[in-house]
Protein backbone atom coordinates (compact mmCIF):
# COMPACT_ATOMS: atom_id res chain seq x y z
CA UNK A 1 0.00 0.00 0.00
CA UNK A 2 1.55 3.27 -1.21
CA UNK A 3 0.79 6.70 0.68
CA UNK A 4 0.96 9.03 -2.60
CA UNK A 5 2.36 11.73 -0.48
CA UNK A 6 4.89 9.71 -0.69
CA UNK A 7 5.19 7.56 -3.64
CA UNK A 8 8.16 9.80 -4.68
CA UNK A 9 10.11 8.00 -2.96
CA UNK A 10 9.52 4.38 -3.54
CA UNK A 11 11.05 2.34 -6.27
CA UNK A 12 10.24 -1.16 -7.91
CA UNK A 13 14.00 -2.98 -7.82
CA UNK A 14 13.43 -4.08 -11.24
CA UNK A 15 12.47 -0.98 -13.23
CA UNK A 16 14.29 1.53 -10.84
CA UNK A 17 18.00 2.74 -11.70
CA UNK A 18 20.94 3.33 -9.12
CA UNK A 19 21.34 6.78 -10.09
CA UNK A 20 17.36 7.25 -9.65
CA UNK A 21 18.00 5.85 -6.03
CA UNK A 22 21.01 7.50 -5.27
CA UNK A 23 18.92 10.95 -6.41
CA UNK A 24 16.35 10.50 -3.95
CA UNK A 25 19.10 9.78 -1.31
CA UNK A 26 20.75 13.63 -1.77
CA UNK A 27 17.39 15.30 -2.18
CA UNK A 28 15.08 13.41 0.77
CA UNK A 29 17.75 11.75 2.08
CA UNK A 30 16.24 8.34 1.57
CA UNK A 31 14.78 5.98 -0.79
CA UNK A 32 12.32 2.97 -0.24
CA UNK A 33 13.39 0.19 -2.82
CA UNK A 34 10.51 -2.82 -2.82
CA UNK A 35 11.91 -6.01 -3.60
CA UNK A 36 15.84 -5.07 -3.37
CA UNK A 37 17.18 -8.28 -1.59
CA UNK A 38 16.02 -12.05 -2.98
CA UNK A 39 13.01 -12.63 -1.64
CA UNK A 40 13.37 -16.09 -0.77
CA UNK A 41 16.41 -15.43 1.24
CA UNK A 42 15.11 -12.26 3.45
CA UNK A 43 12.08 -15.25 4.31
CA UNK A 44 14.55 -17.46 5.11
CA UNK A 45 16.63 -15.24 7.36
CA UNK A 46 13.12 -13.62 9.07
CA UNK A 47 12.72 -17.67 10.43
CA UNK A 48 16.04 -17.85 11.75
CA UNK A 49 16.89 -14.52 13.22
CA UNK A 50 14.31 -15.09 16.02
CA UNK A 51 16.26 -18.13 16.97
CA UNK A 52 19.84 -15.65 17.24
CA UNK A 53 17.90 -12.99 19.66
CA UNK A 54 16.57 -16.10 21.88
CA UNK A 55 19.79 -17.77 22.02
CA UNK A 56 21.58 -14.50 22.59
CA UNK A 57 19.07 -13.88 25.57
CA UNK A 58 19.39 -17.33 26.83
CA UNK A 59 23.42 -16.90 27.33
CA UNK A 60 22.42 -13.70 28.60
CA UNK A 61 20.27 -15.33 31.28
CA UNK A 62 22.89 -18.17 31.59
CA UNK A 63 25.70 -16.14 32.26
CA UNK A 64 24.00 -14.25 35.16
CA UNK A 65 22.78 -17.65 37.08
CA UNK A 66 26.25 -18.82 36.43
CA UNK A 67 28.03 -15.95 37.34
CA UNK A 68 28.49 -14.26 40.65
CA UNK A 69 26.66 -11.56 39.09
CA UNK A 70 25.22 -8.34 41.06
CA UNK A 71 22.76 -7.51 37.97
CA UNK A 72 19.31 -9.05 36.80
CA UNK A 73 20.38 -9.65 32.56
CA UNK A 74 18.40 -7.03 30.97
CA UNK A 75 15.89 -8.12 28.67
CA UNK A 76 16.85 -7.52 24.54
CA UNK A 77 19.89 -6.77 25.46
CA UNK A 78 20.71 -8.61 22.21
CA UNK A 79 19.10 -6.09 20.51
CA UNK A 80 22.28 -4.01 21.10
CA UNK A 81 24.29 -6.61 19.73
CA UNK A 82 26.47 -5.88 16.71
CA UNK A 83 27.26 -8.20 14.29
CA UNK A 84 30.66 -7.99 13.53
CA UNK A 85 32.87 -9.85 10.74
CA UNK A 86 35.95 -9.31 12.88
CA UNK A 87 36.38 -11.98 15.59
CA UNK A 88 34.84 -11.43 18.58
CA UNK A 89 32.13 -12.16 17.43
CA UNK A 90 31.56 -15.96 18.09
CA UNK A 91 28.17 -16.58 17.11
CA UNK A 92 28.55 -19.43 14.28
CA UNK A 93 25.01 -19.15 13.39
CA UNK A 94 25.38 -15.09 13.82
CA UNK A 95 28.21 -15.33 11.34
CA UNK A 96 26.21 -17.07 8.36
CA UNK A 97 23.55 -14.78 9.25
CA UNK A 98 25.84 -11.92 8.21
CA UNK A 99 27.61 -13.78 5.29
CA UNK A 100 24.04 -14.60 3.64
CA UNK A 101 23.00 -10.93 4.17
CA UNK A 102 25.39 -9.55 2.73
CA UNK A 103 25.80 -11.70 -0.42
CA UNK A 104 21.90 -10.87 -0.49
CA UNK A 105 23.09 -7.16 -0.74
CA UNK A 106 25.30 -8.05 -3.36
CA UNK A 107 23.25 -9.37 -5.42
CA UNK A 108 21.11 -6.45 -5.65
CA UNK A 109 21.04 -2.90 -6.94
CA UNK A 110 22.70 -1.23 -3.77
CA UNK A 111 26.43 -1.89 -4.86
CA UNK A 112 25.51 0.13 -8.11
CA UNK A 113 24.20 3.09 -5.81
CA UNK A 114 27.02 3.80 -3.81
CA UNK A 115 29.55 4.59 -6.64
CA UNK A 116 27.07 7.35 -7.75
CA UNK A 117 26.39 8.48 -4.59
CA UNK A 118 29.51 8.67 -2.70
CA UNK A 119 30.61 10.78 -6.12
CA UNK A 120 33.64 8.58 -7.09
CA UNK A 121 35.18 8.08 -3.03
CA UNK A 122 36.10 4.52 -2.14
CA UNK A 123 33.67 3.52 -0.25
CA UNK A 124 32.85 0.67 2.04
CA UNK A 125 30.77 -1.35 4.12
CA UNK A 126 30.94 -0.99 7.76
CA UNK A 127 30.65 -3.57 9.71
CA UNK A 128 31.06 -2.68 13.34
CA UNK A 129 28.62 -0.48 13.14
CA UNK A 130 25.93 -2.64 11.25
CA UNK A 131 24.01 -4.63 13.11
CA UNK A 132 20.71 -6.72 13.96
CA UNK A 133 17.94 -5.29 16.28
CA UNK A 134 14.84 -6.71 17.58
CA UNK A 135 11.64 -4.09 18.42
CA UNK A 136 8.65 -5.06 20.68
CA UNK A 137 5.60 -4.39 19.44
CA UNK A 138 4.88 -2.59 22.46
CA UNK A 139 7.00 1.00 23.59
CA UNK A 140 9.92 -0.20 25.80
CA UNK A 141 14.09 1.12 26.19
CA UNK A 142 14.80 0.07 22.72
CA UNK A 143 12.02 2.04 20.72
CA UNK A 144 14.39 4.92 19.95
CA UNK A 145 13.09 8.23 19.47
CA UNK A 146 14.11 10.50 16.70
CA UNK A 147 17.51 11.00 15.88
CA UNK A 148 20.28 11.28 13.39
CA UNK A 149 22.33 8.20 12.78
CA UNK A 150 25.32 10.57 12.06
CA UNK A 151 25.12 12.55 15.40
CA UNK A 152 28.06 11.08 16.95
CA UNK A 153 30.25 10.63 13.78
CA UNK A 154 30.42 14.18 12.71
CA UNK A 155 33.13 13.65 10.28
CA UNK A 156 31.50 10.49 8.43
CA UNK A 157 29.73 10.07 5.01
CA UNK A 158 27.32 7.02 5.35
CA UNK A 159 24.28 5.20 4.31
CA UNK A 160 21.99 3.21 6.16
CA UNK A 161 20.18 0.07 4.52
CA UNK A 162 17.54 -0.64 7.18
CA UNK A 163 16.51 -4.11 6.23
CA UNK A 164 13.40 -5.75 7.63
CA UNK A 165 13.66 -9.63 8.19
CA UNK A 166 10.31 -9.43 8.79
CA UNK A 167 6.93 -7.14 8.29
CA UNK A 168 7.35 -4.11 9.59
CA UNK A 169 5.15 -1.02 9.53
CA UNK A 170 1.79 -2.91 9.83
CA UNK A 171 1.00 -5.33 12.75
CA UNK A 172 4.54 -4.47 13.74
CA UNK A 173 6.69 -2.15 14.93
CA UNK A 174 8.75 0.00 11.68
CA UNK A 175 10.39 3.54 10.99
CA UNK A 176 8.83 7.00 10.93
CA UNK A 177 11.40 9.14 9.11
CA UNK A 178 11.35 12.93 7.95
CA UNK A 179 11.93 12.35 3.95
CA UNK A 180 13.69 15.72 4.02
CA UNK A 181 17.58 16.01 2.79
CA UNK A 182 19.14 17.85 6.07
CA UNK A 183 22.49 18.71 5.73
CA UNK A 184 24.12 18.49 8.83
CA UNK A 185 23.21 17.67 12.74
CA UNK A 186 20.61 18.95 14.49
CA UNK A 187 21.07 20.43 17.93
CA UNK A 188 19.47 17.40 20.54
CA UNK A 189 16.96 17.66 22.99
CA UNK A 190 17.41 19.46 26.35
CA UNK A 191 14.66 17.60 28.13
CA UNK A 192 15.18 14.85 29.88
CA UNK A 193 15.84 11.29 27.58
CA UNK A 194 16.56 7.87 28.03
CA UNK A 195 18.98 8.89 24.95
CA UNK A 196 20.34 12.55 25.46
CA UNK A 197 23.09 11.74 22.92
CA UNK A 198 21.17 11.87 20.46
CA UNK A 199 17.46 12.26 21.17
CA UNK A 200 15.96 15.75 19.25
CA UNK A 201 13.07 17.35 19.91
CA UNK A 202 9.84 15.52 18.44
CA UNK A 203 7.93 18.99 19.14
CA UNK A 204 10.65 21.06 17.13
CA UNK A 205 10.23 18.79 14.28
CA UNK A 206 6.61 18.79 14.00
CA UNK A 207 7.06 22.36 13.60
CA UNK A 208 9.86 22.44 11.38
CA UNK A 209 8.95 19.37 8.95
CA UNK A 210 5.30 20.00 9.39
CA UNK A 211 3.74 16.99 11.27
CA UNK A 212 2.05 15.49 8.50
CA UNK A 213 5.43 15.13 6.38
CA UNK A 214 6.85 12.06 8.43
CA UNK A 215 6.70 8.80 6.55
CA UNK A 216 6.17 5.56 8.35
CA UNK A 217 6.50 2.72 5.77
CA UNK A 218 4.79 -0.77 5.87
CA UNK A 219 7.64 -3.06 4.73
CA UNK A 220 8.23 -6.53 3.69
CA UNK A 221 11.07 -8.50 4.19
CA UNK A 222 12.90 -7.78 0.92
CA UNK A 223 12.51 -4.24 1.05
CA UNK A 224 15.02 -1.61 1.99
CA UNK A 225 14.72 2.11 3.22
CA UNK A 226 18.24 3.75 2.34
CA UNK A 227 19.34 7.09 5.01
CA UNK A 228 21.98 8.77 4.84
CA UNK A 229 23.60 10.07 8.45
CA UNK A 230 21.46 12.87 8.84
CA UNK A 231 18.13 11.36 7.81
CA UNK A 232 15.90 12.29 10.83
CA UNK A 233 14.04 9.06 12.04
CA UNK A 234 12.60 6.68 14.66
CA UNK A 235 10.98 3.64 15.24
CA UNK A 236 7.08 3.96 14.58
CA UNK A 237 4.73 1.87 16.42
CA UNK A 238 1.83 1.50 14.71
CA UNK A 239 -1.31 1.60 16.87
CA UNK A 240 -2.67 -2.05 16.55
CA UNK A 241 0.88 -3.40 16.26
CA UNK A 242 1.26 -7.00 17.96
CA UNK A 243 4.44 -8.48 16.73
CA UNK A 244 7.92 -8.51 17.07
CA UNK A 245 9.56 -7.39 14.57
CA UNK A 246 13.96 -8.54 13.72
CA UNK A 247 15.62 -5.70 10.96
CA UNK A 248 19.13 -5.47 10.18
CA UNK A 249 21.18 -1.81 10.13
CA UNK A 250 23.88 -2.28 7.18
CA UNK A 251 26.20 0.57 6.68
CA UNK A 252 28.40 1.60 3.82
CA UNK A 253 30.70 4.05 4.64
CA UNK A 254 33.16 6.42 2.61
CA UNK A 255 36.40 4.41 2.46
CA UNK A 256 38.63 7.15 4.60
CA UNK A 257 37.12 6.21 7.34
CA UNK A 258 38.84 3.29 8.98
CA UNK A 259 37.64 -0.41 9.57
CA UNK A 260 36.20 -0.68 6.13
CA UNK A 261 36.19 -4.28 5.41
CA UNK A 262 34.36 -5.02 2.46
CA UNK A 263 33.67 -2.77 -1.15
CA UNK B 1 28.80 -42.71 9.62
CA UNK B 2 26.04 -41.73 7.39
CA UNK B 3 24.54 -45.50 7.01
CA UNK B 4 25.05 -45.90 10.61
CA UNK B 5 22.98 -43.15 11.37
CA UNK B 6 20.26 -43.95 9.33
CA UNK B 7 19.51 -47.31 9.61
CA UNK B 8 17.97 -45.83 13.54
CA UNK B 9 15.91 -43.35 12.30
CA UNK B 10 13.24 -44.41 14.09
CA UNK B 11 9.74 -43.30 15.55
CA UNK B 12 8.97 -39.77 14.73
CA UNK B 13 7.26 -36.89 15.85
CA UNK B 14 7.53 -34.85 12.95
CA UNK B 15 7.40 -37.00 10.21
CA UNK B 16 4.29 -39.04 10.33
CA UNK B 17 3.43 -42.33 10.74
CA UNK B 18 5.77 -43.38 8.30
CA UNK B 19 8.71 -41.44 9.37
CA UNK B 20 11.28 -42.94 7.45
CA UNK B 21 9.54 -43.05 3.51
CA UNK B 22 8.72 -39.86 4.44
CA UNK B 23 12.20 -38.15 5.10
CA UNK B 24 13.56 -40.63 2.25
CA UNK B 25 11.29 -39.64 -0.13
CA UNK B 26 11.86 -35.51 1.31
CA UNK B 27 15.80 -35.99 0.99
CA UNK B 28 15.59 -37.36 -2.39
CA UNK B 29 12.92 -34.48 -3.36
CA UNK B 30 15.62 -32.25 -2.23
CA UNK B 31 18.52 -33.85 -4.35
CA UNK B 32 16.56 -33.94 -7.25
CA UNK B 33 15.70 -29.93 -7.16
CA UNK B 34 19.50 -29.29 -6.21
CA UNK B 35 20.57 -31.46 -9.40
CA UNK B 36 18.14 -29.22 -11.29
CA UNK B 37 20.18 -26.14 -10.50
CA UNK B 38 23.23 -27.73 -11.30
CA UNK B 39 21.36 -27.54 -14.76
CA UNK B 40 20.62 -24.23 -14.65
CA UNK B 41 22.79 -22.68 -12.39
CA UNK B 42 21.98 -18.88 -13.41
CA UNK B 43 18.71 -19.41 -12.52
CA UNK B 44 18.60 -17.23 -9.04
CA UNK B 45 15.55 -18.40 -7.68
CA UNK B 46 15.65 -21.59 -8.33
CA UNK B 47 19.11 -22.04 -6.99
CA UNK B 48 18.01 -20.04 -3.36
CA UNK B 49 14.34 -22.26 -3.63
CA UNK B 50 16.35 -25.58 -3.66
CA UNK B 51 19.16 -24.65 -1.32
CA UNK B 52 16.64 -23.18 1.32
CA UNK B 53 14.13 -26.27 0.95
CA UNK B 54 17.05 -28.73 1.68
CA UNK B 55 17.89 -26.07 4.64
CA UNK B 56 14.91 -26.20 6.26
CA UNK B 57 14.06 -29.91 5.30
CA UNK B 58 17.75 -30.96 7.47
CA UNK B 59 16.69 -28.68 9.88
CA UNK B 60 13.30 -30.73 10.85
CA UNK B 61 15.36 -33.67 10.84
CA UNK B 62 17.73 -32.23 13.23
CA UNK B 63 14.45 -30.92 15.21
CA UNK B 64 12.49 -34.47 15.14
CA UNK B 65 16.58 -35.75 16.57
CA UNK B 66 16.65 -33.43 19.43
CA UNK B 67 12.73 -34.18 20.52
CA UNK B 68 13.58 -36.25 23.97
CA UNK B 69 10.67 -38.63 22.89
CA UNK B 70 13.16 -39.64 20.02
CA UNK B 71 14.67 -42.86 20.99
CA UNK B 72 16.99 -43.02 18.37
CA UNK B 73 20.39 -44.46 20.04
CA UNK B 74 22.30 -41.10 21.22
CA UNK B 75 25.50 -42.48 19.07
CA UNK B 76 23.41 -41.83 16.32
CA UNK B 77 21.90 -38.76 17.43
CA UNK B 78 24.94 -37.23 17.74
CA UNK B 79 25.93 -38.73 14.25
CA UNK B 80 23.30 -37.48 12.43
CA UNK B 81 23.48 -34.21 14.13
CA UNK B 82 26.90 -33.59 13.31
CA UNK B 83 25.57 -34.11 9.84
CA UNK B 84 23.04 -31.53 9.72
CA UNK B 85 25.80 -28.87 10.62
CA UNK B 86 27.77 -29.85 8.32
CA UNK B 87 24.69 -29.53 5.57
CA UNK B 88 24.00 -26.38 7.46
CA UNK B 89 27.44 -24.77 7.23
CA UNK B 90 27.48 -25.78 3.29
CA UNK B 91 24.13 -24.83 2.20
CA UNK B 92 24.57 -21.53 3.71
CA UNK B 93 28.38 -20.87 2.01
CA UNK B 94 26.38 -22.63 -1.11
CA UNK B 95 23.86 -19.80 -0.97
CA UNK B 96 26.04 -17.08 -0.20
CA UNK B 97 28.83 -17.95 -2.90
CA UNK B 98 26.31 -19.04 -5.27
CA UNK B 99 28.86 -21.73 -6.28
CA UNK B 100 27.35 -24.30 -8.19
CA UNK B 101 30.67 -26.82 -7.07
CA UNK B 102 29.12 -26.74 -3.82
CA UNK B 103 26.40 -28.73 -4.41
CA UNK B 104 27.50 -32.25 -5.72
CA UNK B 105 28.01 -32.97 -1.87
CA UNK B 106 24.58 -32.01 -0.65
CA UNK B 107 22.96 -34.27 -3.18
CA UNK B 108 25.41 -36.86 -2.82
CA UNK B 109 24.60 -36.70 0.71
CA UNK B 110 20.89 -36.43 0.45
CA UNK B 111 20.85 -39.56 -1.71
CA UNK B 112 23.06 -41.84 0.30
CA UNK B 113 20.65 -40.85 3.72
CA UNK B 114 17.56 -41.92 1.90
CA UNK B 115 19.00 -44.65 0.54
CA UNK B 116 19.91 -45.80 3.55
CA UNK B 117 16.77 -44.87 5.45
CA UNK B 118 14.73 -46.66 2.82
CA UNK B 119 17.34 -49.79 2.63
CA UNK B 120 16.81 -49.71 6.53
CA UNK B 121 12.74 -49.72 6.71
CA UNK B 122 12.72 -52.22 3.72
CA UNK B 123 14.53 -54.96 5.41
CA UNK B 124 13.36 -54.39 9.01
CA UNK B 125 16.85 -52.73 10.59
CA UNK B 126 15.03 -49.35 11.38
CA UNK B 127 12.60 -51.42 13.50
CA UNK B 128 14.99 -53.35 15.09
CA UNK B 129 17.63 -51.26 15.56
CA UNK B 130 15.33 -48.06 16.85
CA UNK B 131 12.45 -48.67 18.22
CA UNK B 132 11.37 -49.47 21.60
Amino acid sequence: MIDKRFAHLEFQAKSCTPAMIAASIKTCGCALIRQALPTQIMAYLGEVTPFMFRYVDLRETYAFFTADATEPPKPFRASLMRFDVLPGFSDMIGMDIVKLLFAAIDRSVLPQVNPIYFAGQPFGLRSKMSMARRQSPTPDENTLPFHQDGTNYVEMNFLNYWIPATPAGGDAPGLELAPVAVEGPLEVTSGPSLYPSIELDAAALAQRFGPENFFHPIMEPGDVLVMNQHTVHRTYTPPDATKERFSFEVRVSAASDADVVAA
Amino acid sequence: MQQGSVKAYNRSQTFGDNPQETVSKSLLEAARRITDVLAAPDDDDQFDSALLLNLRLWSMIASDILNPENTMPPEVKSNLLSLHRFVDNHTLDALSDRDPSKLQVLININRNISSGISSGAAGGEVASEGTE
